[in-house]
């Protein structure tokens, strides 16, 4: 059987997400999958999502020559008119094209609809992240991000105190699904850690897998607790076998319910800012409370969420643009 | 050399000068003077109020924020610095123009509102002009194209327009406020359109548009996205239309209470918490769960049928309430008002 190659395109390396599709593609299925990522992150983060992927701007004959190559182009979020003529004047004449958007309308990076039909490149299928993202965009094609790190569940112990683990990824404010954070969920935190009930650990500027690490290592996950979205975060949590805490609406419940196609509740612990202080000090004084839901995060993830099982998702539209060919 | 001599002396040399500078001339041009003065003083005298009103007439062209325009395919946006806008009214308003600022209150509906000084939103610190040109470049863009433009704009990116919360444009003839109002999810664009070129060139955008205010009698139903629809039906309805969605934008009600949309009994035992958790925005009410489907759209629709109860803040019930009211297959209604809402980014807690 012909090994189609697959092609993921982004502008940056948009947190690791178009790398994991593409090394669960390589490993549980019947495609070949590249990355090419335009611009690395600038500064401090510069190499640490790029790993597994090709930077346009230092390996520029290798990745035209696998653009050259590709069955199906599938790119993430937008590029710009240079990128897109690059990609324009290289691709063969029966590629088929994926938009997957990540990021919603009028936030940031994008504000706005990339994937219009009058547009230089016509695509054969648009696609969104699961989240809360497919309510801005109602069409699209609902696909899962990926956890690609080993699961683990490392429950507290008795004579342990709970390690709280809250890492804000940026700093954007403003617009409706920006916000990551509020003066009351820091000083609720900072309390709890100054009373000694928990260990808290405010990351940033770790890389992907070094933070899974740490991750792994602790009890609680703090997603975010403002928007009504989950995020990457909690998938990880999960992963890690971490209570959760997010304060994800009926309709981003929804979108995962709809992914693992199941009617189950999801293993969430709820926390809004109206029951912040009271919510959060019931999880941290019951060491019980805090297994079952390490428990329940880890069963859950194991049952519903492995790589494996999603990575179906994007296997069928490849198959779908391919076979309407 | 006496006085007589002088006078003589500049009869001869200077005769024009000579009558002008006469005793007669001076004083009948300062009695005119006088005169001029009193008129002024009396209308002054007479009441405050008026003084006011006739200075305010003399000074109501809004606040010119800058200039946007589209030349050999870059946008390119100026802003006066230093111009200080009124945020806590939460009326604020930015016109789009493509005449000179002295000449606004000559145009057709703009001048309308303009004149209108006694409504919150039409006030000098509320409503403000940025100058669009009469750049007919613009018709060449397809959406793509704007979108593009918009994307590869750092200026629109960087939210350089977060203090207004309207953006009007009257007659549409170019994206400009598309372009405005994607630069940040809080401001609406309230779209007035009165002639059939306008409503032709808009077609495009009708998912941009918050509010539209139309005349009655233009075919508009490709506008049916539109989350408002204002009729009008004469030019003496402009006034009142427009009013009424920014009062609608705009306006932030203390209470802000859940009110029932859709309801078998209206009975919420709990339903003054739920008023005081200000993040839920939206409930619904379920008689089962359904899951699966291929995209949002198709998840709306088959959530369409089992949803039982459906409540709405105040704020949005004001914005949605064509969409709430129009007559029209039910379940079609509430897939709309639903993905209307969650575009929006209502937040939907389940009951």
């Amino acid at each position: 059987m012909k090994k189609y190659r697959v092609l993921h395109i982004s502008p940056t390396p948009l947190v690791d997400s178009p790398r994991k599709i593409s090394d669960c593609l390589n490993s549980f299925t019947n495609y070949q999958s590249d990355v090419i990522v335009f611009n690395d992150y600038p500064g401090a983060l510069k190499g640490m999502f790029t790993v597994n992927a090709l930077v346009f701007s230092e390996m520029k004959e290798l990745c035209l020559s696998i653009i050259a190559d590709a069955d199906i182009i599938h790119i993430h979020n937008f590029l710009n008119s240079d990128q897109e003529n690059i990609i324009f004047d290289h691709f063969r004449s029966d590629v088929k094209f994926i938009y997957q958007a990540h990021s919603p309308l009028r936030e940031g990076p994008v504000f706005t609809e990339y994937a219009t039909d009058d547009g230089l490149i016509q695509f054969d299928e648009k696609c969104v992240v699961a989240q809360y993202q497919p309510r801005l965009y109602p069409d699209y094609t609902i696909v899962p991000n990926l956890v690609t790190e080993h699961p683990c569940l490392n429950l507290l112990q008795d004579d342990e105190l709970p390690v709280l683990l809250f890492s804000p990824a940026h700093t954007r404010t403003g617009g409706r699904w920006n916000d990551k954070t509020t003066s009351n969920l820091d000083r609720t935190l900072n309390s709890l850690e100054q009373l000694g009930l928990i260990k808290l650990i405010i990351a940033s500027g770790y890389s992907p897998q070094d933070l899974f690490k740490v991750r792994a290592r602790s009890h609680i996950t703090i997603d975010e607790i403002i928007t009504g979205a989950f995020h990457q975060i909690s998938l990880e949590g999960l992963c890690a076998g971490n209570v959760v805490i997010n304060n994800s609406d009926f309709f981003s419940n929804l979108m995962m319910k709809s992914i693992i196609q199941k009617d189950i509740d999801l293993p969430f612990y709820p926390v809004s800012s109206d029951n912040l202080e009271r919510q959060v000090m019931k999880l941290v004084t019951d060491k019980e409370l805090i297994r079952k839901y390490q428990n329940d995060s880890y069963t859950f993830y194991i049952d519903n969420l492995l790589p494996e099982n999603l990575i179906k998702h994007y296997v069928d539209m490849y198959d779908r643009v391919i076979i309407n060919d | 050399m006496n006085r007589k001599l002088r006078k003589l002396r500049k009869l001869l040399l200077h005769p024009k000068m000579f009558f002008v500078d006469a005793k007669y001339n001076r004083l009948m041009k300062k009695n005119n003077e006088q005169q001029q003065d009193v008129v002024v003083s009396a209308v002054g005298n007479e009441s405050s109020d008026v003084k006011k009103s006739i200075s305010s007439i003399q000074i109501t062209q809004p606040m010119n924020i800058g200039a946007m325009s589209f030349l050999n395919n870059v946008l390119k946006i100026e802003l006066h610095k230093k111009k200080v806008i009124n945020q806590s009214l939460g009326f604020s308003t930015l016109v789009l123009s493509d005449v000179n600022n002295k000449y606004l209150i000559n145009k057709p509906y703009l001048g309308v509102l303009i004149r209108d000084k006694s409504f919150i939103g039409f006030k000098d610190k509320s409503i403000y002009v940025l100058d669009i040109g009469t750049s007919l470049n613009y018709k060449e863009l397809s959406k793509y194209k704007v979108n593009k433009l918009f994307l590869e704009t750092e200026f629109l990116r960087q939210k350089k327009f977060k203090e207004f919360r309207n953006v009007l444009d009257i007659n549409p003839r170019t994206p400009a406020a598309i372009l405005i109002k994607k630069s940040d999810p809080k401001i609406r664009f309230v779209c007035v359109i009165t002639n059939k070129t306008s409503l032709e060139y808009m077609k495009i955008y009708c998912d941009e548009i918050d509010v539209l205010i139309v005349y009655k009698n233009l075919d508009y139903s490709k506008f049916d996205e539109v989350p408002r629809i204002i009729e009008m039906s004469s030019k003496s309805s402009f006034l009142g239309a427009v009013k009424m969605a920014l009062i609608d934008n705009s306006y932030k009600s203390d209470c802000n209470l859940l009110l029932p949309i859709l309801t078998a009994t209206c009975n919420l035992p709990n339903i003054d918490k739920l008023n005081d958790s200000k993040h839920i925005t939206g409930l619904i009410r379920l008689s089962y769960s359904l899951v699966g489907g291929l995209s949002f759209n198709d998840l709306i629709l088959a959530e369409t049928t089992v949803i039982k109860e459906l409540y709405l803040r105040d704020n949005l019930y004001s914005i949605y309430k064509d969409k709430i009211f129009k007559a029209g297959n039910e379940q079609e209604k509430l897939k709309k008002l639903l993905l209307l809402t969650l575009k929006e980014g209502v937040f939907y807690e389940k009951i």
